[in-house]
C-alpha cells in the first residue's frame, strides 16, 4: 500500500508563489473577490506561511509552503457528521462536495488549518470564458475544500500502471506544485518504496514534521537546516 | 458564430461532469469560434502537450500547454529546456488568463472619443492597414519618413531585427524601446567596452555577493536564477545581498546587509579599500588587464590620479559607514572575506542601477569584479556567443530612406544631459513637445505601456496628446494605448510564431521557439505578420526588403543558419550532465537530422536549441575599450563628455567643463569623474524618509496586474490581496505612531498615495517601500482602480549619465489617514 508523501526542502524554497498559481490553475479554486480576500477568506490550497525572526539588522525570514497535510489519523474526518471528509484507499484525506453541509466542523478540527470555506459563489473570469481542468470538479458555494494531493492525477497513473501490468514508478504521480517547483524544494512519491527519493529525503536529520505531537501523523515533512 | 451562455454550459458539463454555475451576467452572449465550439462538444477529451516558450517577462522560459481536444488548459513548466529546466513562475502559470482573458481586444479598434473616454470603434484589418499605410505612404511621398518613431518595450532577437528592418527600410532612425531593462548596458560599455550583458558562473563560485540585484524576483530570468539558487547551500556556497530592503533574494540570502538607497557605489568602493589597502585583490590580473589602476601619465605627459589613489584617499571604512549606514566592521569582515574567498562574484542589479548615480554605482560594482580577477574563469564573469543564425537579405534602402535614416534621432537629448545614450524616455518626451529636431508625425507603440512605467506621466501625456498619428500593437486597452488612435490587436504569445535567443546574463547561448499553441480566438494577428503586411502595402523598396510571405519564414530561414553550422543541440531528454561530457570530449558537433525539415520538426516537438560549449576567449579578446583593458578610468565616458562640453561651447562659448559637468548634476571633480566614485543622490532635505519600490514575481513590470490570480496572490507574502501597502520597519513606525494594517499617506513634494502600513522588521529604519504593478487607470476590469502606482509620487529624475529613471531618487513624509 504505498504512502504517498511529500517531502518540501525549506533550505531549497525561495517563497516564489509558483506552487500557489499552480494549484490554484489546476484545481479550479476560484478567485475569490477582493474584498473577501482581504478578510481572510481567501481559497488557497496551497498556502504559504511567512514569519520572521531575530532583532534587526540580524534578521531572517522563514517562508513555508502548507498544502493540507492528508494526516494518518485526521481529526477532521472524525468530526464530519456526514462523511464528506474522509480518508480513501489511497491513504489521501478527500472530500466528497456535494455531501458536504457546510458545518466547517472539519475547519475547526485541522490543527493545521488547510482547509478553505466556499464563503460565496466562485468568481471565474468574467462572462465563464474559462478553460477548467476537466478532471477536477468545481465546488458551489457552502462547502469546505483543500488540497487533495491532486488525486486525479493519481486516478490516472494507477490507470496507466494497471493497464501496463506494472505499479507505479517513483516520481510518475506528482501534483502541480511539485512539478512546477523551480526551485526543485517540493519532492513527492511513496514513502513505503525504500528506492524513493522521499523515502530518503523523510528519514533525513534535517526532516522534521510539523505539530509532531499531536500523533495525527501528517504526510508531509520539511527538511531545514534551522530548525 | 454565437451561442447562448447555456448552450455552452452544456458543451461545458458534457466534459467535465460537474461543472458548477458561475455566477455573474447569467445571459452573457459569448463570442467564441465556431471550431473550438465544435471541438468542445464533439471532443473525446484527447489530452496533447505542446512546447512553446513563455513571453510574460524577459525571462524566455520553456512551457508546456495541456490541451483537451484542442483547448490550453494548463501550463509547467519544459522540463529539458535549458533555462527553467521544468521550473515557473507564478506569472508563467497563470499565463491562460491573458489567452481568454475577457478585456482582449477582438478586432481593431479606432478611438472615437476623448483619451481615456473608452470609446472605441470596432473596425475591419483592410480599413486599420489601409489607414496606417496611406498615412506612411503620405510622409514617404513628403520626405518625412524619419517622422515616424517606434516606442517599442523589451523586443529582443528577431523581433527587434524586424522592427528595426522596417524602419530602416522605410527610412527613419527613431526606434526607442522603453521598459525596466533599458539602457542597462551602459555601465558595461564604459568599463567592458561593449554592451553585452555579462554571465555569472554561479555552478562554481564560492561566493556571491550581490548589490540590490533581485535576481530570484525581478532580474532577467528569475526562474534561471532560482534553479541556480536553490541548490547554494548543497554546494557551500555562500551568499550575501546588500539592498536597504528584505527582497525575496535577500530573504533567501545567508545574509543580508543593509545600506540606505542611492549609496551602493560607496559600499562597493568601501570594499576595495580593503581589498588594496590589505593587498586582497588579484595582482596579476589588475597589472595586465586594467587601465587606470595606479596613477598614470597620458601623452600630454598630464598626470592622472588613478583609481587605486581615489579609492584609498576616499572610501575609507568610517566615511563609507557614514554615507550608507552599515557599521564599519561590516565594511572591514565584508570585504576580508571577499578577497580571502576565492571565486567571490560580485554583481548589481536594479537596486544599485535605478538611481541618479546609477552608472558609476555599476561602475564601482563592476570594479570590484576587476579587482578580484573574475574575469573568463571557473567561477567568474563571461560572455557568451551569439546563437548561429543566418542572415537575412540586405535591406534596400531607395533615396527616401537613404536620407531618412541619416537624420537625427529625435530621443537624444537636446540640452546638456545623459553623454552616453541617444535614448531617454525624458528628452523622449521634452523633444516631442518642442518639435525638436522635428516633429513626430506617426507614432508606434509595441506591447508596452511607458506611460504607466515612467515618472513624469503629466508632460507624457502632453506628448501623446500632441501626435496626430499613433498606432498601438497590443492585446488590450492600457493607459498608454488610451491615448493611440488606432490599436491593432495582436495575438498572445500562445497564439504566435516567434523565437527568444539569449536571454541576456544566462549561461549559455540558446534559442526558444514560441510557436502557436491554439488557434487565434479572436480577429486579431501576429505583430510580426502586420509588420510585414504594412511593408507590403506600403510597397516599392520597403516590401522588396521583406521577401517573405509571413513571420514565420523570416524565423526559418534564421533557423537555416542554426541548422548548417552543426552546432548544439535541441534540447531534448538526452541532453543530461553524461551526454554532456561525452560531447566536449569529442567535439560539440551534432548533425543528426538529414535534413533541415527534420531539425525544424524537431525543434518544434522539443521548444528550443542550446548550444552550453564556448569557446575559450582570451582575457585581452573579451575588452573592446580603448585601452584593451577593463578600464576603471573610462576613456569613453572621458571621450563623450569632451564631446558633449565641445558641442555646448559652439552654441555658448561662455561654457566650460566645470559648467557642463554642473548641468549633468556631477558633483565630482577632476579625474574622478572618470572613475568609480559615490556621487551623493540629489535628494530634497526636509523630507525624513527613503522612498523605494520593487517588483514582486506576480506582477512584474505591471503587466501582470489584469490577471485575476495574479491580483489575489500580489500580496501572497504580507496577505494583502489586490491592493498595495507600504513596508515600514517598527522603529519607524513606532517614531510616526503607525501600526500595522492601518491607512497611511505617503507624501513627497509631487503627490501622496493613500496605503496600508504593513509593520515588518525586513526593512531599514527610515526607509519605506512600496510594491510596483497596481494602481493601473486602465488595462481593464481586473486592473483598473486596484492599488496605486508609487511613480505618481516619484521624482523626474534620471541617472545623470545613461537616463534611466532614478527610482529610488525620492524622499516622502508619511502620516496617518484617518
Amino acid at each position: 500500500m504505498p504512502k504517498w508523501t511529500m517531502v518540501i526542502d525549506l533550505d531549497k524554497c525561495t517563497g516564489c508563489g509558483a506552487c500557489i498559481a499552480a494549484c490554484k490553475i489546476e484545481n479550479n479554486v476560484p478567485i475569490v473577490d477582493p474584498i473577501q480576500a482581504n478578510e481572510g477568506r481567501v481559497l488557497f490550497w496551497m498556502d504559504m506561511i511567512t514569519q520572521y525572526h531575530g532583532d534587526y539588522p540580524h534578521i531572517e525570514i522563514d517562508r513555508m509552503p502548507k498544502p493540507c497535510f492528508h494526516c494518518e489519523h485526521p481529526p477532521c474526518t472524525k468530526v464530519c457528521p456526514v462523511r464528506a471528509t474522509y480518508l480513501n484507499p489511497d491513504g489521501l484525506v478527500a472530500q466528497i462536495y456535494h455531501r458536504c453541509i457546510g458545518c466547517r466542523y472539519c475547519m475547526a478540527a485541522c490543527p493545521y488549518t488547510s482547509k478553505v470555506f466556499n464563503w460565496y459563489e466562485p468568481m471565474w473570469l468574467d462572462g465563464n470564458y474559462n478553460c477548467f481542468n476537466p478532471d477536477v470538479s468545481l465546488r458551489m458555494v457552502g462547502v469546505v475544500e483543500k488540497c487533495s494531493f491532486c488525486s486525479h492525477r493519481l486516478l490516472k497513473v494507477k490507470e496507466e500502471a494497471v493497464l501496463q501490468d506494472r505499479s507505479i514508478m517513483d516520481g510518475e504521480y506528482q501534483p502541480a506544485c511539485a512539478e512546477v517547483c523551480p526551485a526543485d524544494a517540493i519532492t513527492f512519491g511513496d514513502a513505503e518504496d525504500k528506492n524513493s527519493e522521499v523515502y530518503k529525503l523523510s528519514r533525513s536529520y534535517r526532516a522534521s514534521r510539523i505539530m509532531d505531537d499531536l500523533g495525527v501523523e501528517p504526510k508531509v515533512y520539511y527538511l531545514s537546516k534551522r530548525s | 458564430m454565437e451561442i447562448k451562455r447555456r448552450d455552452f454550459l452544456k458543451l461545458f458539463g458534457g466534459i467535465s461532469g460537474a461543472l458548477f454555475l458561475g455566477g455573474c451576467g447569467l445571459d452573457d452572449v459569448l463570442e467564441i469560434p465556431a471550431k473550438l465550439v465544435n471541438k468542445v462538444k464533439n471532443g473525446p477529451r484527447i489530452e496533447t502537450w505542446k512546447n512553446t516558450i513563455c513571453s510574460l517577462c524577459s525571462g524566455g522560459c520553456g512551457i508546456q500547454v495541456r490541451l483537451i481536444d484542442g483547448l490550453p488548459v494548463y501550463i509547467k513548466g519544459n522540463p529539458n529546456y535549458p533555462v527553467n529546466q521544468g521550473g515557473m513562475c507564478p506569472l508563467g502559470i497563470s499565463a491562460l488568463q491573458v489567452l481568454y482573458n475577457p478585456d482582449r481586444l477582438k478586432h481593431p479598434q479606432k478611438r472615437i472619443g476623448n483619451p481615456g473616454s473608452g470609446k472605441w470603434e470596432s473596425i475591419t484589418w483592410d480599413e486599420a492597414l489601409k489607414m496606417v499605410s496611406q498615412r506612411m505612404i503620405e510622409l514617404r511621398n513628403e520626405n518625412k519618413a524619419h517622422q515616424v518613431a517606434v516606442l517599442g518595450s523589451d523586443e529582443r532577437g528577431l523581433m527587434k531585427e524586424h522592427i528595426v528592418r522596417f524602419l530602416s527600410a522605410y527610412g527613419s532612425p527613431n526606434y526607442y524601446q522603453f521598459s525596466s531593462l533599458q539602457n542597462d548596458f551602459i555601465p558595461y560599455q564604459l568599463v567592458h567596452g561593449h554592451s553585452q550583458i555579462p554571465s555569472y558562473d554561479f555552478l562554481n563560485a564560492k561566493m556571491i555577493l550581490s548589490f540590490g540585484a533581485n535576481f530570484l524576483e525581478d532580474g532577467y530570468s528569475p526562474i534561471y536564477y532560482t534553479k541556480l539558487y536553490s541548490h547554494h547551500r548543497e554546494r557551500q556556497l555562500r551568499y550575501i545581498q546588500i539592498e536597504p530592503r528584505m527582497s525575496l533574494t535577500a530573504a533567501n540570502a545567508d545574509r543580508w546587509i543593509q545600506i540606505r538607497p542611492g549609496t551602493y557605489g560607496a559600499f562597493a568602493l568601501g570594499l576595495a579599500y580593503i581589498l588594496i589597502r590589505e593587498e586582497l585583490y588579484d595582482v596579476d590580473f589588475v597589472n595586465k588587464y586594467t587601465f587606470g589602476f595606479e596613477d598614470w601619465t597620458d601623452r600630454e605627459s598630464k598626470k592622472h590620479n588613478g583609481f587605486k589613489t581615489i579609492v584609498l584617499g576616499n572610501y575609507y571604512p568610517e566615511k563609507v559607514s557614514e554615507i550608507t549606514g552599515a557599521p564599519s566592521e561590516v565594511i572591514i569582515e565584508l570585504g576580508r572575506e571577499l578577497g580571502n574567498t576565492p571565486q567571490a562574484l560580485v554583481l548589481g542589479g536594479r537596486g544599485a542601477s535605478d538611481n541618479t548615480n546609477g552608472t558609476f554605482s555599476m561602475m564601482a560594482i563592476q570594479s570590484l569584479n576587476a579587482l578580484l580577477g573574475n574575469y573568463e574563469r571557473q567561477g567568474g564573469i563571461f560572455f557568451i556567443d551569439e546563437p548561429p543564425y543566418s542572415k537575412l537579405p540586405p535591406i534596400v534602402e531607395d533615396s527616401i530612406a537613404k536620407n531618412g535614416n541619416r537624420k537625427e534621432l529625435i530621443a537624444t537629448p537636446r540640452d546638456i544631459a545623459f553623454p552616453l545614450t541617444n535614448f531617454s524616455i525624458d528628452s523622449f518626451i521634452k523633444n516631442i513637445l518642442t518639435d525638436k529636431p522635428y516633429p513626430v508625425d506617426i507614432l508606434f507603440l509595441m506591447k508596452g505601456n511607458p506611460l504607466f512605467q515612467s515618472l513624469n506621466h503629466h508632460e507624457f501625456v502632453k506628448a501623446l496628446k500632441k501626435i496626430p498619428f499613433i498606432v498601438s500593437f497590443d492585446s488590450f486597452i492600457n493607459e498608454t494605448n488610451e491615448y493611440a488612435h488606432l490599436i491593432l490587436p495582436t495575438h498572445t504569445f500562445l497564439e504566435e510564431w516567434n523565437e527568444n535567443s539569449n536571454v541576456p546574463s544566462i549561461g549559455f547561448s540558446h534559442i526558444g521557439i514560441q510557436q502557436p499553441i491554439v488557434e487565434p480566438l479572436f480577429d486579431t494577428r501576429s505583430m510580426g505578420d502586420i509588420i510585414i503586411d504594412l511593408a507590403k502595402k506600403i510597397g516599392g523598396t520597403v516590401a522588396k526588403s521583406f521577401p517573405f510571405e509571413n513571420y514565420k519564414q523570416m524565423i526559418e530561414s534564421k533557423f537555416e543558419g542554426v541548422y548548417k553550422s552543426g552546432q548544439g543541440a535541441i534540447a531534448t531528454k538526452g541532453v543530461k550532465k553524461l551526454w554532456l561530457e561525452y560531447l566536449q570530449q569529442r567535439g560539440w558537433q551534432i548533425g543528426r537530422y538529414s535534413s533541415f525539415e527534420e531539425f525544424w520538426d524537431q525543434l518544434l516537438e522539443n521548444g528550443g536549441w542550446w548550444n552550453p560549449i564556448r569557446k575559450e576567449k582570451k582575457l585581452t579578446e573579451i575588452f573592446k575599450t580603448p585601452s584593451g583593458k577593463f578600464e576603471f578610468y573610462s576613456q569613453k565616458l572621458k571621450s563623450s563628455i569632451d564631446d558633449l562640453v565641445k558641442k555646448t561651447i559652439e552654441h555658448d562659448s561662455t561654457q566650460n567643463l566645470e559648467s557642463v559637468l554642473s548641468r549633468l548634476n556631477i558633483l565630482a571633480r577632476g579625474d574622478t569623474v572618470f572613475l568609480p566614485h559615490h556621487e551623493s543622490v540629489p535628494y530634497e532635505g526636509e523630507m525624513p524618509l527613503y522612498f523605494t519600490t520593487f517588483q514582486v514575481l506576480t506582477n512584474r513590470d505591471g503587466n501582470g496586474a489584469n490577471l485575476p490570480l495574479m491580483q489575489e496572490m500580489f500580496g501572497y507574502t504580507v496577505r494583502y490581496y489586490w491592493r498595495s501597502w507600504v513596508e515600514i520597519n517598527p522603529i519607524t513606525a513606532t517614531e510616526f505612531g503607525i501600526k500595522d494594517g492601518s491607512w497611511v499617506w505617503v507624501e513627497s513634494s509631487i503627490n501622496r498615495i493613500k496605503v496600508q502600513a504593513k509593520v515588518i522588521p525586513g526593512i531599514m529604519p527610515n526607509v519605506i517601500a512600496v510594491p510596483f504593478g497596481l494602481g493601473h487607470t486602465s488595462y481593464g476590469r481586473y486592473a483598473k482602480g486596484h492599488g496605486v502606482n508609487p511613480n505618481s509620487i516619484m521624482r523626474n529624475l534620471y541617472d545623470f549619465i545613461s537616463g534611466k529613471p532614478a527610482l529610488d531618487g525620492t524622499k516622502v513624509k508619511i502620516s496617518l489617514a484617518s
